[in-house]
This record gives C-alpha cells, sequence and structure tokens, in this order.
C-alpha cells in the first residue's frame, strides 16, 4: 500500500542520508507486517472504504509531522504548528472572505503558514527558547482562530473542497500531495547544502557557526518549513472535516513530536531522516484504524501510542543507534567520555 | 603599524618563501587587542604581527588568554578594544582568511569523515543537489594531502580521539587559508601524527600561509615555531624569534616566576609501607583495564595521558561516578564497592569534576550553597536548614580557601574561574571524615594567582594526611606536584614515573606508547 517510503538504496545517496533511513527500517517492516497481518485477518479492513479513510486519516499527520521534523533536526521543537492547522482550516472555511476562489484561499493559508513560522524563527532567533516561544505561538494561532472563527462550521469553497476530496482509485489527493512534499522536503534536508547547514546546526550551532554555515538561515528556514507544512496539513484536514474547526488541531501539535519520534528523528538533533515520518505516521494511524475496527474502547488508543513511542525508542536504543528521548540522556559527559574511550580500543 | 598594501617587491620577496634581511609586509597584526568577561580581563593591549609564511607559536599557563586572543584573532569574539588587520594582498588569493583548529574540536559527530572535511563547500551538481561521488573524492584528496588515511564515509562519532583531531587539522588544511590557527592541535596526537601536521604545515608555509601554533609542550614548540610569543595573565610578557629562548627562559616567562614558587616545595617523603587510604587493584572497565594504584596518607599520585586514553575514566572510577566491572577497590585496606558517587563520598573519597561549570557547580545558587551541598544532612540535622550553624561551618572554609567574593549569598556564577575551583574544592573540606580527593583536570582555565593558592592548598591538605588522585593534562603540574605519575596508553597504565625527577619528554614517550 504506502510502504513506497520504504527505505530503498538510489544510488548516490550521502552516507548519512543511508545512515538516517536505518531507523525507519525497523518501523516500515513493522508497520507493513501489521498491514499485511491486519488484511488477512480483517475483511472490513480490506475494504474500500477503510483503506480511503485511513489514506485521509494520515494526510494531515504526514505533513505536519515532516516539518516538525525538520525543527528537532536542527535540535528545535514547534508546538504551534496544531493550532496553525486550526487556522488554516477556519481560513479556508472563510472562503467567501477571498472570493470564494480556491486559488486565493490556498494563496492566503499558505501565506499565513510561512508568517506563522517566520515569527516563531525570529523568536527563537532573538534567543528566545524554542519551546516557550512556539508555545506562546501556538496560544497566539489558537486565539486568532478563534477570532476567525468562533465555533466549528463555515463553508469551503466548492472550488477547493472538491479537489480536496477527490479520490484516484483509492488513493485520496490530499494523501498524494502529502507524499510528494514530503519526499521533495526529505530531499532538501538530505541531499542540499541546505540540509547539510541542518544537520550541522542540530549537532552543534556554535561548530556550524564557526565553520561558516548560515546558522541564523538555517534555523530561520526550519521554522517556515514548519509552519507551511502545518498550513498544508490544515487543508488536508478540511478534507476530511469539510468545514473549519478552530480547535480542531490541537492534538496534532503532540502527536506530530510522536511520529518524528517514532521515526528515529532524535529530540537532540541532527539525527534521523524527514522520510522516516512515513512508515512511523502509517503505524499511529493504523494502530487507530485496527483499534477501532476491532471496537477497542477509542481511549486505548492513546494508551497504545505511548507504549508505542516508548517501545520504539527503547529499541533505537538497544539497537546503539541513540535516538529520539533517550539519546538525552546518553549526551552527558559521560557518555562522550566513555564513548572516546571505546574509541581507542578498537 | 604598516596600514599601507604591501608592494610588489614584497610579493617577490615573499615568493622566494626566505624572507631572510628585510622582512616583507606582515600578514597578521593585532594592535592592542584588549577583551574583558565581566571581572575578568582576558587580554590586556596585546600587540604582535607575523610575516607571511611563518609560524608563531603562542605560549602561556592554563588561562593566559591564549584561547581568546585566538577567538579574536578568527573573529569568533569581538575585542572590545584595539584591531585584527589580515593583510590578504600580502599572499595569493585563497579561498579563506582564517581556519581555526580549535582546541575543543568543533566537528559534527553526525556526520561522516568526507561530508565533515567540506562542510560548506559541497560539490554540487547543476540541479543544487550534492555530488556525492565528487565529495568523496574530494575529501579523499584532502586526507591524501595531509597524509591521513581514514575511511571517509565513517561518521565522525565512531573515530578516535586522536582520527578526530587528524579531520579537524585536514578540515582546516583544506580551505587553504592565509593564516591557520592551530590551538593546541596535538593533545591526542601521537609522534608519528604530530609528524603528519609538521609536514603538512610546512607545505602550507612555503605557500605563504602564516601559522599561529598554541602548544604546550616544549619539544614541539621549537620544532614548529620561527617565533614564539608567551602570554601571561592576559598580557604578551616576552616575544621574538624561537633562537632567541630556551626550555627554562621559556617557562620562567609562562610561569611568572620559578617552577619552585608555583609549586609548594615536596612534603618529607612518608613510609612506603603505610596503609593506603585509597588502592585501585586491577581495576577494569569503561574502555580502561586493570590499573593498580594506591594512595598513601599525604601522597599525590598523578595520573598523565593524552586525551581519549582512559585517565579521565580512572578519576571516575576511583570516585564511583562509573561502576568498576572488574578489579578491587580497598578503602583503608577494605574492599569496598562503588556503585554511586554516594558510595565514594560515604567513604571519604570526593571527586572534583574537570567541567566545573557543566558537572561540578550550581552557578546560579550562591556560593554557600553550593559549598554545603555535600555536607548538608550533617549540618541540617531534623532536614531543617538552619543557617547560623551553616555559616559557623562554611567562614573558616572560605577564609581557608583564600576565597575572594562579596559575600555568602553571591551567585557562584559571578565568581572568577579560580575562585569557582576554590569553591568547589571547599565543598569537600566540611567533610570531617575526606580521605582522599580525586581531581580532574583541577586547573583548566584557573590564572597563574589562583593555581599557585590551589597548590598550596593541595599541599598543605597533603601534609594533615589526606591522599590526592590527580588526573591532569597539564604535564607540568604533575611533574610540580605528585608523587607519583602513571601514565596511560589506550586504556591501560604502561609506566610509571617518579614525580620529582620527571620530564615532559619521559612522560610523553610512555603516552606515546613507547614501551618501557
Amino acid at each position: 500500500m504506502s510502504a513506497r517510503s520504504g527505505p530503498r538504496r538510489p544510488a548516490g545517496l550521502g552516507a548519512t542520508t543511508r545512515a538516517g533511513l536505518k531507523p525507519a527500517i525497523f518501523v516500515t517492516l513493522v508497520s507493513v507486517l501489521a498491514v499485511v497481518v491486519a488484511a488477512i485477518a480483517s475483511a472490513p479492513f480490506r475494504s474500500s472504504t477503510n483503506v480511503e479513510s485511513l489514506l485521509f486519516q494520515m494526510a494531515p499527520l504526514l505533513l505536519v509531522a515532516a516539518g516538525q521534523a525538520t525543527v528537532i533536526l536542527i535540535a528545535g521543537i514547534d508546538l504551534s504548528v496544531g493550532s496553525m492547522m486550526s487556522l488554516a482550516t477556519v481560513l479556508a472555511a472563510s472562503g467567501s472572505a477571498f472570493g470564494n476562489s480556491a486559488v486565493a484561499v490556498v494563496a492566503v493559508v499558505l501565506l499565513v503558514g510561512a508568517i506563522g513560522g517566520l515569527a516563531n524563527g525570529l523568536g527563537v532567533l532573538s534567543g528566545v527558547n524554542p519551546l516557550v516561544m512556539t508555545l506562546a505561538t501556538m496560544a497566539v494561532f489558537r486565539g486568532v482562530a478563534l477570532l476567525v472563527l468562533g465555533q466549528p462550521g463555515g463553508s469551503v469553497p466548492s472550488g477547493l473542497l472538491t479537489p480536496l476530496t477527490n479520490v484516484y482509485g483509492h488513493v485520496p489527493l490530499p494523501f498524494v500531495v502529502a507524499l510528494v512534499a514530503i519526499v521533495l522536503l526529505w530531499f532538501a534536508t538530505a541531499e542540499t547544502r541546505w540540509g547539510r547547514s541542518l544537520y550541522a546546526t542540530g549537532a552543534d550551532e556554535r561548530h556550524a557557526a564557526s565553520a561558516g554555515l548560515p546558522v541564523r538561515r538555517t534555523i530561520l528556514t526550519a521554522y517556515l518549513v514548519a509552519g507551511l507544512f502545518a498550513a498544508l496539513g490544515g487543508l488536508a484536514l478540511v478534507a476530511r472535516i469539510y468545514s473549519g474547526d478552530p480547535l480542531v488541531g490541537d492534538p496534532f501539535a503532540l502527536d506530530s513530536i510522536t511520529a518524528a519520534l517514532i521515526g528515529g528523528i532524535a529530540v537532540t538533533g541532527g539525527r534521523g531522516s524527514v522520510l522516516a515520518v512515513v512508515p512511523a505516521v502509517l503505524l499511529l494511524s493504523l494502530t487507530d484504524n485496527l483499534l477501532n475496527l476491532f471496537g477497542v474502547f477509542s481511549y486505548w488508543q492513546y494508551v497504545a501510542k505511548g507504549v508505542i513511542l516508548i517501545v520504539t525508542l527503547w529499541g533505537y536504543h538497544a539497537a546503539g543507534s541513540p535516538s529520539g528521548l533517550l539519546a538525552m540522556a546518553r549526551s552527558g559527559w559521560r557518555a562522550r567520555d566513555a564513548r572516546a574511550a571505546r574509541g581507542t580500543k578498537a | 603599524m604598516p596600514t599601507s598594501r604591501s608592494s610588489s617587491p614584497a610579493d617577490v620577496a615573499r615568493a622566494g618563501a626566505a624572507p631572510a634581511g628585510a622582512s616583507p609586509a606582515p600578514l597578521l597584526v593585532c594592535d592592542r587587542l584588549d577583551k574583558r568577561f565581566g571581572a575578568t580581563h582576558a587580554v590586556r593591549g596585546v600587540s604582535l604581527a607575523l610575516a607571511p609564511g611563518r609560524t608563531l607559536t603562542l605560549m602561556g599557563e592554563n588561562g593566559a588568554g591564549k584561547s581568546t586572543l585566538m577567538a579574536m584573532i578568527a573573529g569568533d569574539l569581538r575585542p572590545d578594544g584595539g584591531a585584527v588587520r589580515i593583510d590578504r594582498d600580502a599572499r595569493r588569493e585563497t579561498a579563506v582568511e582564517v581556519a581555526v583548529v580549535h582546541q575543543e574540536l568543533s566537528l559534527f559527530g553526525n556526520l561522516t569523515v568526507a561530508e565533515n572535511v567540506c562542510i560548506g563547500r559541497e560539490p554540487r551538481r547543476r540541479s543544487g543537489r550534492i555530488d556525492n561521488r565528487a565529495l568523496r573524492a574530494q575529501a579523499e584528496a584532502s586526507l591524501a594531502r595531509v597524509g591521513v588515511e581514514l575511511e571517509v564515509d565513517a561518521p565522525v562519532e565512531r573515530l578516535s580521539p586522536a582520527e578526530r583531531q587528524l579531520v579537524e587539522i585536514v578540515r582546516a588544511v583544506a580551505l587553504d587559508p592565509a593564516l591557520l590557527i592551530l590551538d593546541e592541535p596535538t593533545s591526542s596526537l601521537e609522534p608519528s601524527q604530530v609528524d603528519l601536521l609538521f609536514e603538512a604545515t610546512e607545505r602550507l608555509k612555503a605557500g605563504g600561509t602564516s601559522v599561529v601554533f598554541v602548544s604546550h609542550r616544549l619539544d614541539e614548540v621549537f620544532r614548529f615555531a620561527d617565533e614564539i610569543a608567551v602570554m601571561r595573565g592576559g598580557e604578551l610578557v616576552a616575544s621574538g624569534p624561537a633562537g632567541d629562548f630556551t626550555r627554562d627562559s621559556l617557562v620562567n616567562a609562562m610561569v611568572g616566576r620559578e617552577l619552585e614558587q608555583l609549586y609548594p616545595p615536596r612534603a618529607v617523603a612518608r613510609a612506603a609501607d603505610e596503609r593506603p587510604l585509597l588502592a585501585l587493584e586491577g581495576v577494569g572497565g569503561h574502555g580502561v583495564r586493570d590499573v593498580t594504584l594506591a594512595i598513601r596518607p599525604g601522597e599525590i599520585v598523578g595520573v598523565a595521558g593524552l586525551e581519549g586514553h582512559g585517565q579521565h575514566t580512572v578519576a571516575e572510577l576511583a570516585a564511583g561516578v562509573l561502576r568498576a566491572q572488574e578489579g578491587r577497590v580497598l578503602v583503608d585496606g577494605e574492599a569496598i564497592r562503588l556503585r554511586s558517587p554516594r558510595d565514594a563520598i560515604a567513604a571519604g573519597i570526593a571527586f572534583v569534576p574537570p567541567d566545573r561549570r557543566g558537572a561540578g557547580l550550581m552557578l546560579p545558587l550562591s556560593i554557600a550553597e553550593n559549598l554545603t551541598v555535600a555536607a548538608e544532612h550533617r549540618l541540617h540535622a531534623r532536614r531543617v536548614l538552619r543557617r547560623g550553624r551553616e555559616r559557623r561551618a562554611i567562614v573558616p572554609v572560605a577564609e581557608r580557601l583564600q576565597l575572594r567574593f562579596a559575600s555568602l549569598d553571591q551567585r557562584v556564577g559571578e565568581l572568577s574561574g579560580g575562585n569557582q575551583q576554590k569553591v568547589l574544592f571547599g565543598r569537600w573540606l566540611l567533610l570531617p571524615h575526606l580521605r582522599v580527593l580525586v581531581l580532574d583536570d583541577p586547573t583548566r582555565g584557573v590564572d597563574v594567582g589562583a593555581r599557585a593558592e590551589i597548590y598550596g592548598m593541595l599541599r598543605e591538605l597533603t601534609q594533615q594526611g589526606l591522599g590526592v588522585l590527580l588526573v591532569s593534562t597539564d604535564m607540568l603540574e604533575l611533574i610540580g606536584l605528585a608523587d607519583r605519575i602513571h601514565v596511560m596508553y589506550e586504556g591501560a597504565v604502561r609506566g610509571t614515573v617518579a614525580g620529582h625527577d620527571a620530564t615532559q619528554e619521559d612522560i610523553m614517550s610512555i603516552a606515546a606508547g613507547a614501551s618501557r
């Protein structure tokens, strides 16, 4: 189905690009296995309605998680992406203000996403901690979304809604857009100078600056990407709810972080691959989807996601590729010395 | 000061690479550079000039202001006063003005050797995509130019400290800079690797590059230097052609007093059969193996080694920060298990870590709070903080430390490096059952005056029967203080020298793997 995200190795990829895909292999295998088992065991799962619904469900999280992953790569974090998604939906649902033109709506949404992302980036550059900065803008974006549309509703221009909900075969348009956008973003982060600067900045900002890399521009563009992808994610969300909702994006702030970490992006920065959010989102969406199909009470979905997060990170740790939260525990000077000692022994 | 551009005859002279007689226009000019960090006057009015194709060796003790001066020359730090001029015209067009090999390596562990060497200069295809094949080829050529053999696709975090240092050097040399700054580039290198560095700098110099070289190792200093400048307390105290200096005059200029004055006289030798306060017997784990040493009352036992050969691990094993996986630890002749620093403190073993800001002190808290943290349970019966009792306990300690402070409530972060270090020591002096102090690089970044006081205090403490395990990267410090120096190589003790008649060369030859 959507395992095209798998860690294939096109010739000519950089060594670090390939290494970044490694943690994704495990998650990909697990999610593909889950798809196969579910497809065999459950007839409802195989149904075209369910497949479409699963892909519709994946698209927003894919987009927002890819943006989040980019920010985490520079050792930042963006809590405001959820509110930005909500804001995008209410703007889309205020189509009449923009002459019901689909193009105008998309342009405004993307512009707002870019402005929001730039605001985050500028705040971080001015020295505000990313957590604090995006916590603040999260509140601001939510407030603006509520001011635009006080309760769920509004009307999305049909010129926008029709293509958004279009399905090719069983593959919805937002899902296709999300995949294409992620592949492009992955390529930019992995195989361009901008991307190299991203990984270097994430590993050590001071070292990056002293190597002459454009650290400030890198940080700014990373938050810009997160804002843009959150806005895109908001449009993908409109395809599911057919309207605007000033609070609908809230869970995505933390879900996007979860997806990035499960994909093997280290929360300490500089490690992992944006492409790895695809299998991670698949795994998370499958969990929801399967628990629903098997009639498990929906609150258990949260428990399941938490367990998956910890088990995956523990797995990365055990496999010796320090990722995610566990990298924090290992990044002290003790760990460095231990590693140095190991180096000399070899 | 020559502000005018160099004329073409100077270029011709420079092309001959032998600037005999009339010296060509200087490539680097520092004009009365000045820098303060809060209360610390790190660099005071330093002026110097360096001709193209020459090597200046900058000497000075820890905390003399060398790194601050280097950072200003490299443009990483803005001087408070004065100016740095680098005359590009003094040599051919070059890719960059200044390249720096930092003392604290500035590589990216998450990227590969090739990606690090070419960082920011990656060859690209027309699409903007990095050309990975060209990148590897470029990196391989850069490595070959210095004579380093490494797998270019290996992540830097998997390399040994020496290999990382070489990569850092390769990256700087590949930039083909007008000025190459080497800030203690050999702290983890073996002699054969130092030879590679020497040849690489010679080739660069032949092309007109000037080199500023910071080092503590006297043998290297004379080998690399055309000119020598010595800093002390932020000032330039001596400078001139390398031939004008002798080893002794260099050391005296650095220390500012005879070594005997910096290092207090040795205590009367203790009876060798006294029972050790702390003994390691065949201790190993975390990259070191089979470490055997004993610290008797009144002794200072030194551990030396090149960066990354396990000496820090020995300190952490002795202090319970790391758990020994093999061997025995004996305190007063009894085998005990040190599973945590808490166990070690209970046994009277205290640890002063090398990174006092990161691992030792709580900078936002007061002097009093930092001093009492290890002895709190003893000062505060019934778990209620009792300030009066606290003050009565710490005032004598602060006096004994010759601590300079405004008030005991002053934040530790506001103190100078030397005074911070004293607070870290003082914490343990409140423990009445203290037996052994384990010190890991205790005077890094501490000025000479405070160092002399710390050394004097250490000697006083050992005369009262305390034992000290001193791990240091400063060989002169070990020679000046330690009764015995155990030298580490690849995680094992490869030789032991007596402190009073050791030389830097003795220690280096063992630390570099020569059998003994």
